[in-house]
């Protein structure tokens, strides 16, 4: 099948951030579930795949402003 | 004056998809605020500088803020407020209608903002077809349908 990829855990090598997405409903023609956020443990709810979205740019925008600063 | 046919309304968004590559699509959607576009070059980019155009304009009002990982302060409504003068002054400056993608043009019409997400119009301009979508996740869907047919050259 074409989305099945060898079963990787670990991250990347060179990954700017890691992230899990649970996908637990399909209501309203979008996605609801969680996202966590694999290196600062951080997990939050989400009602669509908008939210979804914003939340990982919100999230990689801060990592790479901090990479910045380094 | 307006050509017949053509709707317009305040929060119209015209998406011009310039360059299509195996990595995404870009371009520029353009709005009546301003004469030149706001550029993207993933789709994220595209519906997360859209929504932030919706925010801004206030129009149409979302049912919900969208959550952060971070722990943001209150929103700084006096800020928003001063932001959406600013924005509102400048209507007409942009001419959404008259846009022109090279690979393809979507003028869109958000009507609302429920469930976290848009529901709206979406007319691909060089076939005449309009189609509603009722999430941002069909919104994508029916965009990268269409530019595969667009540079595939089906119909």
């Amino acid at each position: 099948m074409l989305y099945m990829g060898k079963d990787e855990k670990r991250p990347h090598k060179n990954s700017i951030a890691t992230f899990v997405i649970h996908v637990k409903h399909c209501q309203n023609s979008t996605w609801q579930g969680t996202v966590t956020w694999a290196e600062e443990n951080k997990q939050e709810n989400f009602r669509s795949v908008l939210e979804l979205l914003k939340l990982l740019d919100g999230a990689v925008e801060k990592t790479q402003g901090l990479n910045h600063l380094e | 004056m307006n050509p017949k046919n053509q709707q317009s309304t305040r929060n119209q968004v015209c998406v011009c998809v310039d360059d299509v590559s195996a990595t995404g699509y870009t371009g520029a959607f353009y709005h009546a605020y301003a004469k030149d576009g706001v550029t993207f070059t993933t789709s994220v980019e595209l519906i997360s500088r859209m929504n932030n155009f919706y925010d801004v304009l206030g129009y149409p009002q979302s049912d919900v803020a969208l959550r952060s990982f971070f722990e943001e302060k209150q929103t700084d409504y006096a800020q928003l407020n001063t932001s959406r003068r600013e924005l509102l002054a400048k209507e007409g400056l942009g001419s959404p209608q008259a846009q022109h993608g090279k690979i393809a043009t979507f003028q869109v019409f958000v009507m609302y903002r429920t469930n976290a997400t848009w529901q709206g119009e979406l007319r691909w301009v060089e076939k005449d077809r309009t189609v509603y979508f009722r999430s941002a996740l069909e919104f994508l869907k029916l965009i990268d349908d269409a530019l595969e047919r667009a540079v595939n050259k089906n119909i």
